[in-house]
């Protein structure tokens, strides 16, 4: 039994959870950093970009300081199709000039180093240990329980950073449990015997799955045309899995002296071909990917040094929990903050501006003695007024565009099929663009309406 | 060029360091259950290979899990239960 008693405790030492800890630390409240990994970090992974400067605030310079890995200058988007890639790039000199616009970092060593502050602003860290309970009096959330059921350790407020899997938002009743929906039922009723807990939409999880690939740092300078620190950050339409309906996207970013090669797939859709006998395992999706003629010869002599998995809460608004309760908020991935519209793909920054409000609205409740759930609504309403859920709403409907079926497996074969018929010299009378078009939608099952209505649909929501 | 710089799953799951548990699987499947399953959609949607069909018959690893919770998602069996290691064991990345 632990008799001291914490301010507040934060569970998760990711970026909303460090985040939250340093703020409040070095607001002179005693905090408690709880991560479940032996060395903070390590069991951390992401794409991975920070976009923006949300962290400026927190730790002043951590972008000269902290281990990033490179400053993202240039961005590229790429429909591969089975044989080709199509892609739209773009670079700015205003993003290679301080203060940057977006960096790569590998989370095991950016994260640990973010702890690592937090233990410097003040706050306790202790790892090695995973919470799966809630310590709760008179209904009220007051601290955690720990390794064992008698092991409670006390606290004003309970800050919940556990990731993208969260079991203390499940746990505390502010998240329901998702799930895919049996054949044939979109959702499971209560009355059923399988019932499982409230499901929602698969959809809103995706599979993420990441290799690092080493390569030397002059090799990356030169294949990518880097200079110095400067990086790339290349999105991927995945066109070449249309023949098993399986639809995923994919990102490159250089990091120093290894490429971060990531895959996302969409789950339903991977389940409708393993139903359809046309299945392909997750896990070789990506060597498909990567032995890719665009992704191959990119990563040519490269020695793939780590692989890994994390699922990714890309609902938005749909999936997002109820983000506080008696003495709790939920932060970061485990409160499903995570924007994606293809082009850019957030969530870390999201995660330090959630980290952030949840520590200011307990140190404002704090000093009004006052954790009950109105006193905490104030984390919604601070979240509610900033970019993040400005985003998350605005975009509400952008999985209609990212994971259109079209977007997938149709656009990127029209696209290498436009460009093949205006490129390839066959010493015959080349067709203008018009017929050379009309051709490869014929070819690819798009009628014109087909293809305005999607165009259309992404001016709407993208 | 397709084949030459393919790696198997357990090449790259290798790569990867672990703290294992022995005394305790944070995996739980019900094979009567899986036994029934029309689409065994987890030994597809697993990155880490944890659930194989062994003539015809489900079998699982913890060992080699890298606490991602896709299975606990794509079981719509009731079958796959999943949650995090106990403090200090699993998955240990060095890039992440």
């Amino acid at each position: 039994m632990n008799e001291e008693k914490f301010d507040c405790i934060v569970v998760g030492a990711g970026l909303a959870g460090c985040t939250a800890a340093i703020r409040l630390a070095r607001s002179g409240l005693t905090t408690l950093l709880i991560e479940r990994s032996e060395r903070a970090g390590e069991k951390n992974l992401s794409g991975g970009v920070i976009w923006g400067h949300d962290l400026d605030e927190i730790v002043p310079g951590w972008w000269k300081d902290g281990p990033i890995e490179r400053f993202i200058d240039k961005k590229r988007l790429t429909f591969l199709s089975a044989d080709s890639a199509f892609s739209i790039d773009f670079q700015s000199a205003a993003w290679a000039k301080e203060p940057y616009n977006g960096f790569s970092v590998l989370r095991a060593r950016f994260d640990e180093w973010l702890a690592k502050k937090a233990e410097e602003a003040g706050a306790t860290l202790v790892c090695g240990m995973t919470i799966r309970k809630l310590h709760r009096e008179n209904g009220r959330v007051c601290g955690v329980v720990g390794i064992e059921e008698t092991d409670i350790i006390k606290s004003d407020a309970v800050i919940i950073a556990d990731g993208a899997n969260s079991r203390l938002a499940l746990e505390a009743g502010l998240r329901s449990q998702i799930k895919q929906a049996p054949p044939g039922r979109s959702r499971r009723k209560k009355d059923d015997p399988s019932y499982l807990g409230d499901t929602v939409d698969p959809h809103w999880m995706a599979i993420g799955i990441k290799e690092v690939v080493k390569l030397p740092k002059g090799v990356i300078e030169d294949r990518f045309a880097l200079d110095g620190n400067s990086g790339l950050a290349n999105e991927m339409v995945l066109g070449f899995l249309s023949k098993n309906g399986i639809k995923a996207g994919a990102s490159l970013y250089t990091n120093l002296e290894s490429v971060s090669l990531n895959l996302v797939i969409d789950m339903p859709s991977l389940k409708k071909a393993a139903g359809a006998k046309k299945g392909l395992y997750s896990y070789e999706i990506i060597e498909d990917l990567r032995e890719h003629p665009y992704v191959a010869s990119l990563l040519r002599g490269g020695e793939v040094v780590e692989y890994g998995a994390h699922l990714i809460p890309e609902g938005g608004i749909k999936m997002m929990p109820k983000l506080y309760g008696p003495g709790v908020m939920v932060t970061g991935d485990a409160a499903g903050l995570c924007f994606s519209n293809g082009i850019m793909l957030e969530g870390m920054n999201y995660a330090v501006v959630s980290g952030k409000f949840a520590a200011d609205t307990v140190i404002q409740a704090k000093k009004k003695g006052d954790f009950s759930t109105a006193s905490l609504s104030a984390y919604q309403q601070m979240l509610e007024s900033s970019f993040v859920m400005k985003d998350l709403r605005r975009f509400k409907d952008v999985d209609k565009v990212t994971w259109n079926e079209r977007m997938h497996h149709v656009y990127p074969e029209l696209l290498a099929g436009v460009m093949k018929d205006m490129i390839t010299e066959r010493s015959q009378p080349k067709d203008k663009a018009k017929v050379i078009l009309k051709r490869n939608l014929k070819k690819n099952k798009l009628g014109l309406f087909a293809l305005l209505r999607d165009a259309l649909s992404m001016g709407g929501k993208l | 060029m397709s084949g030459e710089t393919r790696l198997e799953i357990k090449q790259r799951l290798g790569l990867i360091g672990y703290n294992i548990d022995k005394e305790y699987e944070h995996i739980h499947v019900t094979p009567e259950i899986c036994a029934k399953c029309p689409h065994y959609f987890c030994t597809y949607a697993c990155p880490a290979q944890c659930f194989t069909l062994v003539e015809g018959r489900l079998v699982y690893r913890y060992e080699d899990c890298v606490e991602c919770g896709t299975c606990d998602i794509a079981c719509d069996q009731g079958s796959v239960k999943w949650t995090y290691p106990r403090g200090g064991f699993g998955v240990k990345y060095k890039f992440g």
